[in-house]
C-alpha cells in the first residue's frame, strides 16, 4: 500500500526536477509595438504553392512580395520585386527587370534563377491555382536581374495572375532545405519575417527591418485565431487585440458606436449566390429557376440580413470588376409572378406542388456570406410562399465544397471573391462546364451553356478590352435569362480596429497588408 | 491486493485496445473523402488520387491498420493531420491541446471539489433548514443550466474579464511545457500565474458548475447517512464538539462515494470541456476534435479519441485503486 | 406472484410525492413546457409561416429589435419573435429528448434484464460493451455516430439513445440482481416457468420503479444533450425552430442582443429543471437507490 504512494508523491514530483533552474524568457529592453490581428480561423500551410485558404493568405502577403503587385490603395498593378517590364507586340513574351540588391529573409538574394525556380514549382505542385498560369510556356533567366517568360497564347489577365499569391516568391535555399518544413517556416523577402507559429493558438511576424521599401510600421505582427466572432468583439473592445475581420454586419454596427473603435468600409470584390443544381428536375427548367429568382426578397436580404450592408445582385460580376453588366435590369420581388411560372412549369414537366427540396448552408461565415444560416432562412421562408419547401442543412466548410461539387445538392448558399480582379475569375470559374466535375469543380450549378463557354474561352485569349467586355456583357445576357443561379448579394468588406492603429487601409483586392499599420503617438 | 491491481490493469489495457479498433473503424466509415475536404474549392482529381495514396488512405482496412497500430507501438507515431493542419503531427496537435484541456478540468475541479464539499457539509449539517434548503436549490439550479447558456450568460456579464486565449498574445513569456499554470507556478512566477488564473477564471467557472452541484449533492447524502450511524452518536454522547464530530468522524467515513462522484464527475468534465471550449475559444482538445470530426480529419479524430479513452481509463484506474485505499472492507471482495 | 410489491407502498409513495413541494413545482414545469409544445399553433404570437415568422412589415425592416409589447423577447438576426421561435422550439427539443430515452431504455433494459438473469458469459459480453462504450465521453461517441450520417434530426436522437443506452442497462441489471435470489423468483423457477417468462414476468417489474425514475431524470439529461448537439452545429436541420440550434444562431450576435440567447437558453434551464424536480421527488417517494455513476 506504502508503494503506491510513494509512486504517486514521485510522479508529482517529477515535474519539478524537470523544470527547475529556468528562470525568466523575458529579458526585453525596451518597449516593442505589437499588432494583434484577431481573425476567425487560423492557417493551414504557409506555402503559397501548397494553400488555398483565405486566413493563409492574410499571412502570406505580409511575408512575401511577388513581381508585380497592387498599388497601396488601388488595383492598378504596380512593380514589386520587378522594377519594370516589357513585353512583345504579340503579348506572348515578357521580360521582367528585377530590382537590385534585394534579399530573402535568410539573406540569401533575389535573382532571376530565383524567379525561375518559383515558377518551376509553381508548375509543377501548385494546387488549386495552377490553372491561373497555364498559360506560362518557360520562364528563361537572361541575366542575373533579367527573367523572360514566354506565353503558348497571349493572356489579358497574366499579369494580374503575377500578382496573386501563389506566384509568391520564396526563398529556393530555404525550399531546397527542406522542402516539408518550409510550410512551417516560410522564408520570403516581404515586409515581416516568419517568427513562430503554434496552430490554433498564435502566429508571430517579426519586421524586417532591411525590407526594399523601408521597415514597416510595428515591430512585430500577432495573428490570433478566434472562432467565435462576439469573443473577438469583447477582446477588440478590451484592447486585446488592434484589428478584427470577419465580424457579423450586426455586430460591426454595435462596434462603430463604441468609443476609440473605428470601421473601414468598401464594396467588396465579391459574390454570394444561390446555387441551383441544373442537372436534377425540377430544376433542369429553366421557368422553375426563374420562378425561384422572383420569389426571393433580396432587399428583405439586404436590409435585415445584412443590416444595410450589401447590395442586390443580378449578375456574378462585382459593380468594382471589369465588364459588370450594367445594362441588366434585375427582376424585382414579384410572389405572383413566380407562382405563375412556377405553375406553368408544373404543367410543362408534370410535377405536383408543393415541392419538397433541400437547402446547402455552409457552417462558417464567409466574406461573401457573412450570415450564411440567417440567409438561408430567408430562402426557405420566401420559397415556401410559391410552394417550394425548403429542408436546411447546414456543413462544416471544409466539407462543403466537395459535396457540392458532386452536385449532392438541389440549391445550396455559395459565393466568390475575386482573385485577380477579372470577370473571367468569376464566369468561367462557377459557371462554364469546364468547371464541372466531382472533385472540386467550381462550377456547382452544373450549368452547360456552348454559346456561354464559347465566349468564356474567346474572352480569355482575346487582349482588346472593348472586345473582351463585348463577349462578357453576351454571356451575362445568356446568363441572366437562364437563370443558373440567383445572384443574391454584394456584401461590402469591413473591419474593426482600434483607434490608436493608424497607416492600415483595406484594400479592395481584399489583401490584408500590414506594412503601413502603426501606432498613434501617445499625445503628452 | 496485488492481485486485484493486475487484474484492474488488465482490464484497462484491454479497454483501450477495444476503443482503439472501435476509433479505427468508426473514423474510416464516415463517408467523406478529407483529401477533398482540404483542397476545398481548388481541388483537381489527379492530385486527389495522388494524395490518398501518399498518405496510406487507399490502402485496404486491414492494412491501414496494421500500418496504424505498428506506428503507434514502436514510434508513438499516431499520424498526421490532412486538413485542419496539413503535414502536423498528431502528437505534436495533442501536446499543444491536450494540456490545455487538463488544466482547465482541473481547474474547475479545484473550484468544485471545496466548494461542493462545503456546501454538502452545510447541508448535512443544517439538514431541512434554510441553509440546507438554499445549498440544494443551487445545486438543483447548477445541474440544469446547460453549460454552454451559462458560458453565454457569464461572456456578457463579465465582459472586462479576458478570454479566448491561455495567456495574452503579447505576453513574452516562453513556457516549455503545456502546463501554462503549473508550470508558472513551479518556477516561481507568481506574476505570470496570475495572468494565467485570470485568463482560466471564466471557462473554468463555467464548467465547474455541474461537478459542484453533484458533488454538494452526493455529499449532503453520504454525510447525512454517516451522522445517523451509532458510532457517531457515541462520539456526540462521549462529548465531543459538534464540529470535530462533523470533521474527524463523519467525513472521513463519508470520504467514499465523494471520492468516487468527484473522481467520475472529472471524466465527465472532458464531456463538457468541449462544449465550454466552444463558449469561451478556449484551445484545448475538445475544440480540435470537434474541428476534426466536422472536417473529417481522421487522423485527429483517431488520435485525440484513443488519448481521451485513455485519460477516461486511467481516471477510473486511480479511482479503483483509491477506492480500494480508502475502503479496505472492499480488498477481501 | 407479483403481489410481493405491496400496494400499501404505492400508496405511501403517492402521498410522499403529494406532499413534497418539490414535485409539484416539477410538475408545473414540465407540464408548461408540454403545454406550450401541444398548444404552440394557438398560443404563439405570431403564426404565418409554421416555425419562424417574418414579424414586422415591409416598411420597417430591422433585426435585433428589443423586447417590447410585440416581442416580448425581442427579434433575432433575421427578425423573428424569439418567444414564438422559444414555443416552438419545445416541439422539438420535448420530441428528440424524449424519442431519445425511448430508444434508451427499450435497448439498455432487455440488455440489462438479459445480464441479470443468465449472468456468467452473457452477463460478462454486455458489461464489458458497457465499459467499452463508457471508456469514451459520450459526446465523443455522439460525434462519431452524426458524423457517420450527415445532418438531420433522427440521428441526434440515435447519438443521444446510445450514449444513454448504458446507464439504464446498468440500473436494470442492479435491481435485477437484488431480486434473482429471492424467495419468489425460486418459487417460479422451480415451477419449471419459461426463461422469457422469468424474465419478463418475474424479474421485469422489480427494474419498473427505478427506470421511471431514471428516465424523467434521464430526459433532462437528454435535452440537455440534443440542445448541446446543435448548439455545436453538428447534427439536427439549421433553421429549425429549435432551442440548441437557437443559441448557436445567437452566440454570434451575442454583444447585438442577449435576447435571442436568454429565451431559449431559460427554456432548456426550467425544462431541465423540471424534469430534474420530478425525477428527484419520484425518487424520494419510490425510496430507490440509484448508483451515483
Amino acid at each position: 500500500m506504502r508503494l503506491v504512494f510513494c509512486l504517486l508523491g514521485l510522479l508529482c514530483l517529477t515535474p519539478l526536477a524537470g523544470c527547475g533552474g529556468n528562470r525568466g524568457g523575458d529579458a526585453s529592453g525596451q518597449k516593442r509595438t505589437t499588432l494583434v490581428y484577431g481573425r476567425g480561423g487560423d492557417a493551414d500551410i504557409l506555402d503559397p504553392v501548397l494553400t488555398s485558404s483565405g486566413e493563409t493568405v492574410k499571412v502570406l502577403v505580409n511575408v512575401f512580395d511577388t513581381l508585380v503587385a497592387y498599388d497601396d490603395e488601388t488595383l492598378e498593378i504596380a512593380p514589386s520585386l520587378a522594377e519594370r517590364w516589357e513585353t512583345s507586340d504579340d503579348g506572348l513574351t515578357w521580360t521582367f527587370h528585377l530590382r537590385p540588391q534585394v534579399t530573402f529573409h535568410d539573406g540569401s538574394p533575389l535573382n532571376a534563377e530565383a524567379i525561375q525556380f518559383n515558377f518551376a514549382r509553381l508548375l509543377k505542385k501548385g494546387f488549386g491555382y495552377r490553372a491561373h498560369y497555364a498559360p506560362i510556356a518557360s520562364v528563361t533567366v537572361q541575366d542575373e536581374l533579367t527573367v523572360v517568360f514566354q506565353l503558348k497564347y497571349a493572356s489579358p489577365v497574366f499579369l494580374n495572375n503575377l500578382a496573386m499569391f501563389p506566384a509568391s516568391i520564396c526563398s529556393p535555399q530555404a525550399v531546397r532545405q527542406d522542402e516539408a518544413a518550409f510550410g512551417f517556416h516560410p522564408v520570403g523577402t516581404g515586409p515581416f519575417k516568419f517568427q513562430s507559429w503554434t496552430p490554433k493558438q498564435k502566429l508571430v511576424l517579426e519586421a524586417n527591418t532591411e525590407y526594399w521599401r523601408g521597415p514597416p510600421g510595428v515591430d512585430r505582427v500577432i495573428f490570433l485565431p478566434i472562432d467565435e466572432s462576439a469573443i473577438r468583439v469583447k477582446q477588440l473592445e478590451r484592447g486585446e487585440i488592434h484589428i478584427a475581420d470577419n465580424l457579423p454586419p450586426s455586430e460591426l454596427d454595435v462596434l462603430a458606436t463604441r468609443p476609440g473603435i473605428v470601421l473601414q468600409s468598401l464594396p467588396g470584390m465579391n459574390v454570394g449566390y444561390l446555387a441551383m443544381q441544373n442537372e436534377k428536375p425540377p430544376l433542369n427548367n429553366k421557368k422553375v429557376r426563374q420562378a425561384i429568382w422572383f420569389a426571393i426578397n433580396k432587399r428583405r436580404l439586404c436590409e435585415v440580413t445584412y443590416s444595410g450592408h450589401a447590395r442586390p445582385a443580378f449578375t456574378l460580376v462585382p459593380p468594382t470588376v471589369f465588364a459588370h453588366h450594367t445594362g441588366l435590369q434585375d427582376r424585382p420581388y414579384d410572389i405572383e409572378r413566380a407562382k405563375k411560372l412556377l405553375a406553368e412549369a408544373a404543367r410543362e414537366d408534370g410535377f405536383a406542388l408543393p415541392l419538397k427540396m433541400q437547402l446547402f448552408a455552409m457552417q462558417q461565415p464567409r466574406p461573401y456570406m457573412q450570415q450564411p444560416r440567417q440567409t438561408a432562412l430567408v430562402i426557405r421562408d420566401s420559397l415556401e410562399k410559391i410552394g417550394i419547401d425548403l429542408t436546411i442543412t447546414t456543413i462544416d466548410l471544409r466539407q462543403y465544397w466537395q459535396r457540392l461539387s458532386r452536385g449532392e445538392h438541389e440549391l445550396a448558399l455559395a459565393g466568390w471573391t475575386s482573385d485577380n480582379n477579372d470577370p473571367d475569375n468569376f464566369l468561367y470559374a462557377l459557371l462554364d462546364p469546364d468547371n464541372i466535375n466531382d472533385q472540386g469543380g467550381n462550377n456547382l450549378s452544373r450549368y452547360n451553356n456552348a454559346k456561354v463557354h464559347r465566349r468564356l474561352i474567346a474572352a480569355q485569349r482575346e487582349i482588346d478590352p472593348a472586345v473582351r467586355k463585348r463577349l462578357y456583357f453576351e454571356a451575362q445576357e445568356i446568363i441572366f435569362d437562364d437563370a443558373p443561379v440567383v445572384p443574391l448579394v454584394h456584401t461590402d468588406q469591413r473591419v474593426a480596429l482600434r483607434a490608436e492603429v493608424q497607416g492600415y487601409k483595406i484594400h479592395p483586392s481584399t489583401l490584408v497588408r500590414l506594412r503601413l499599420a502603426r501606432f498613434q503617438k501617445k499625445s503628452p | 491486493m496485488t492481485r486485484y491491481l493486475i487484474r484492474r490493469l488488465g482490464h484497462a489495457v484491454a479497454t483501450v485496445a477495444a476503443a482503439l479498433l472501435l476509433v479505427f473503424l468508426a473514423v474510416r466509415v464516415l463517408p467523406n473523402n478529407p483529401v477533398l475536404a482540404r483542397y476545398g474549392q481548388h481541388a483537381t482529381p489527379g492530385k486527389v488520387a495522388e494524395e490518398m495514396q501518399r498518405h496510406g488512405w487507399d490502402a485496404p482496412l486491414a492494412t491501414q491498420a496494421w500500418r496504424f497500430v505498428k506506428g503507434l507501438l514502436t514510434q508513438g507515431d499516431l499520424g498526421e493531420s490532412f486538413v485542419l493542419n496539413p503535414g502536423e503531427s498528431v502528437a505534436s496537435i495533442l501536446s499543444r491541446t491536450l494540456p490545455a484541456t487538463i488544466e482547465l478540468t482541473l481547474a474547475a475541479m479545484v473550484l468544485a471539489v471545496p466548494l461542493g464539499v462545503s456546501a454538502g457539509i452545510v447541508s448535512a449539517v443544517w439538514r431541512n433548514r434554510w441553509p440546507d434548503l438554499i445549498c440544494m436549490s443551487a445545486a438543483l439550479v447548477g445541474v440544469s443550466v446547460p453549460v454552454f447558456f451559462l458560458g453565454i450568460c457569464m461572456l456578457s456579464i463579465f465582459s472586462n474579464m479576458p478570454t479566448g486565449l491561455r495567456i495574452p498574445a503579447t505576453l513574452d513569456y516562453e513556457f516549455h511545457t503545456g502546463f501554462y499554470l503549473l508550470e508558472a507556478l513551479l518556477r516561481g512566477r507568481f506574476d505570470i500565474f496570475a495572468i494565467a488564473v485570470r485568463q482560466i477564471c471564466l471557462p473554468a467557472a463555467a464548467l465547474a458548475t455541474i461537478p459542484m452541484a453533484v458533488i454538494a449533492r452526493i455529499t449532503r447524502g453520504a454525510m447525512l447517512e454517516v451522522l445517523s450511524a451509532d458510532y457517531i452518536r457515541t462520539a456526540r454522547a462521549k462529548g465531543a464538539s459538534a464540529w470535530r464530530v462533523v470533521f474527524r468522524h463523519a467525513l472521513p467515513n463519508a470520504a467514499v462515494p465523494i471520492v468516487n462522484i468527484a473522481g467520475f464527475q472529472l471524466g465527465l468534465l472532458l464531456s463538457g470541456a468541449v462544449l465550454t471550449e466552444t463558449v469561451f475559444s478556449w484551445p484545448g482538445l475538445g475544440r480540435e476534435m470537434v474541428n476534426a470530426v466536422k472536417s473529417s480529419d481522421y487522423a485527429i479524430v483517431q488520435g485525440g479519441a484513443l488519448v481521451v479513452a485513455a485519460v477516461f481509463v486511467l481516471i477510473n484506474l486511480v479511482l479503483d485503486i483509491l477506492y480500494v485505499v480508502l475502503d479496505p472492507r472492499i480488498r477481501l471482495s | 406472484m407479483t403481489a410481493q410489491k405491496p400496494s400499501a407502498g404505492g400508496a405511501r409513495a403517492r402521498k410522499r410525492f403529494c406532499r413534497s413541494a418539490k414535485s409539484w413545482m416539477g410538475l408545473a414545469l414540465v407540464g408548461l413546457m408540454l403545454g406550450a409544445a401541444l398548444a404552440a399553433d394557438w398560443v404563439t404570437p405570431y403564426k404565418a409561416n409554421q416555425t419562424s415568422t417574418a414579424a414586422a412589415g415591409e416598411e420597417h425592416l430591422a433585426n435585433h429589435r428589443r423586447p417590447s409589447r410585440r416581442h416580448w423577447l425581442g427579434t433575432d438576426a433575421n427578425d423573428y419573435d424569439v418567444l414564438t421561435r422559444v414555443i416552438y422550439g419545445s416541439r422539438l427539443s420535448l420530441l428528440a429528448g424524449g424519442v431519445s430515452i425511448l430508444l434508451a431504455v427499450s435497448v439498455g433494459a432487455p440488455a440489462g434484464i438479459a445480464a441479470g438473469y443468465f449472468g456468467g458469459v452473457v452477463d460478462a459480453a454486455i458489461m464489458r460493451t458497457i465499459d467499452i462504450v463508457l471508456a469514451f465521453p459520450s459526446i465523443l461517441i455522439a460525434f462519431l455516430v452524426l458524423t457517420a450520417f450527415h445532418n438531420g434530426w433522427t440521428p441526434v436522437i440515435l447519438a443521444v439513445g446510445l450514449i444513454n443506452i448504458p446507464i439504464f442497462a446498468r440500473q436494470v441489471r442492479a435491481a435485477i440482481m437484488t431480486v434473482r435470489d429471492l424467495e419468489y423468483v425460486q418459487a417460479a423457477r422451480a415451477s419449471g416457468a419459461s426463461s422469457g417468462y422469468l424474465m419478463w414476468r418475474v424479474l421485469a417489474p422489480a427494474a419498473v420503479t427505478p427506470v421511471i425514475v431514471l428516465a424523467t431524470l434521464g430526459l433532462g439529461s437528454a435535452v440537455i444533450e440534443v440542445a448541446g448537439l446543435s448548439f455545436l452545429g453538428i447534427g439536427g436541420n439549421a433553421g429549425d425552430a429549435e432551442w440548441g440550434a437557437m443559441l448557436n444562431e445567437a452566440k454570434d450576435h451575442l454583444n447585438t442582443s442577449l435576447w435571442p440567447a436568454i429565451g431559449p437558453g431559460a427554456a432548456i434551464s426550467l425544462t431541465v429543471l423540471g424534469f430534474n424536480l420530478l425525477g428527484d421527488s419520484l425518487r424520494d417517494a419510490l425510496d430507490i437507490r440509484l448508483d451515483a455513476r
